[in-house]
């Protein structure tokens, strides 16, 4: 089995590439291997095998009974918005075209924790197709703020992130300038949006750093989401 | 209470886009999962939204899922460990490489000998890790349930990085070596 160095030396890589042990450029070259390679896709086939078995000890434990509604609307969001939000979307002009390609759900935040205790709200999940980036929001139209928490996906490098709200056919217009860095942002809404965001949608481009230059989104689309009543 | 074959069953369903196999497997698999990112992130609250991505991939990926004689929980407790450890490497801020990216499975079915292997050895894990060293199985163990890197386990074992690799390597060696028998 293990009766040459190639052989113990390709074990050992692989073993390493399931652990998470290997630098960036180490799994790229083992991946590149795996391509070609049936043998060493069967190593660490096996290896992986064996490590999740180093999980059979660990207890399951049932998670929130809201959680499983989280993630259903997450993924599956609701269909008769979705389609309106795409028509709204179809009119924003080129600046928009990365939408087409964002997938757009509802979500109750209700569990989340992001929401205040009085009054709101109103919520979206903002998210692009692929779920490389996802965007809780929750609004207080009493206090007009603007929660939001960032759960996955991150601004590019030396880039900053923008938040806009798309009311009926007109322009998008801008909330503000997401705090680089930062997985939360909280944003005061100016009376004039306010009352728009019932309806609205909610979206975020790439912007270069404090924002787009001349009021109008530049850069692509990352993530966008309808505005709901809180579930 | 779901089979293997069940599972299988639920993942090619959501490939196909079928919300209700969804629910199955989120009800057949969640628990398990959930105790996954627990185990590895040891706070609820990050717990929950790491399951919420695991599920999220799981949809998205299902496509690329291939039944190939190995266990599907392999490759859904793959997804909840590589994501938490994910998760768990960004909080600690450490440089690694990203799992997520990493491959859950190879796509191709393995061959036969693989396969006799792969179930023999999983029955032998446990065995296996007790007969290296206890420092070294601890190591083993640190790497795939805590994501602890190279540097992390050479401050931890006070050994130089070079040293802890050969000394890891040769655990891994071993511990494929027990398997094998």
């Amino acid at each position: 089995m293990t009766d040459n160095i190639d052989t113990q030396d390709e074990l050992a890589l692989a073993a390493e590439y399931a652990l998470g042990l290997l630098s960036v450029q180490e799994s790229d070259a083992f991946e590149a291997l795996m391509a070609v390679d049936p043998d060493l896709r069967d190593r660490y086939a096996v290896w992986v095998e064996s490590f999740a078995s180093l999980t059979d000890d660990i207890a399951p434990v049932a998670p929130p009974a809201v959680l499983q509604r989280r993630i259903e609307q997450a993924i599956f969001g609701v269909p008769a918005q979705k389609q309106s939000l795409f028509g709204r979307l179809g009119l924003l002009g080129p600046v928009f075209v990365g939408l087409a390609a964002a997938v757009v759900v509802l979500v109750g935040l209700n569990q989340s924790g992001i929401l205040r205790d009085t009054g709101p709200t109103y919520v979206a999940e903002l998210a692009a197709e692929d779920a490389s980036f996802i965007v809780f929001a929750s609004f207080d139209p009493t206090a007009r703020i603007l929660d939001m928490q960032r759960t996955i996906g991150v601004a590019r490098e030396g880039r900053g992130l923008e938040v806009w709200l798309i009311a009926g056919d007109n322009p998008p217009m801008s909330l503000g300038v997401w705090p680089i860095g930062q997985a939360q942002a909280s944003l005061t809404v100016a009376e004039a949006h306010a009352t728009q965001m019932a309806g609205g949608v909610l979206a975020i481009t790439d912007e270069p750093l404090g924002g787009s230059p001349d009021g109008v989104p530049t850069g692509d689309v990352l993530a966008a989401g309808p505005v709901a009543i809180a579930l | 209470m779901a089979d293997v074959a069940d599972i299988e069953n639920y993942i090619a369903k959501c490939a196909l886009g079928d919300r209700s196999a969804f629910t199955a497997l989120y009800s057949a698999t969640s628990a398990k999962l959930f105790g996954v990112c627990l185990r590895v992130l040891g706070n609820r609250a990050e717990a929950e939204d790491a399951l919420q991505d695991v599920f999220v991939k799981i949809w998205h990926n299902a496509n690329r899922y291939r039944v190939n004689g190995l266990s599907p929980m392999t490759w859904l407790i793959t997804i909840a460990r590589n994501l938490s450890i994910d998760r768990l490497r960004a909080r600690k801020a450490a440089r690694g490489t990203g799992l997520d990216a990493a491959q859950e499975l190879p796509s191709t079915a393995p061959g036969p000998e693989a396969l006799a292997m792969a179930s023999s050895d999983r029955v032998q894990i446990v065995a296996c890790m007790a007969e290296l060293d206890p420092d070294r199985s601890d190591a083993v163990r640190r790497a795939y349930l805590e994501g602890e890197t190279y540097q992390e386990l050479a401050v931890r074992y006070d050994v130089p990085l070079n040293t802890i690799r050969t000394w890891l390597r040769r655990s891994l060696i071993k511990l494929k070596e027990c398997l094998s028998r």
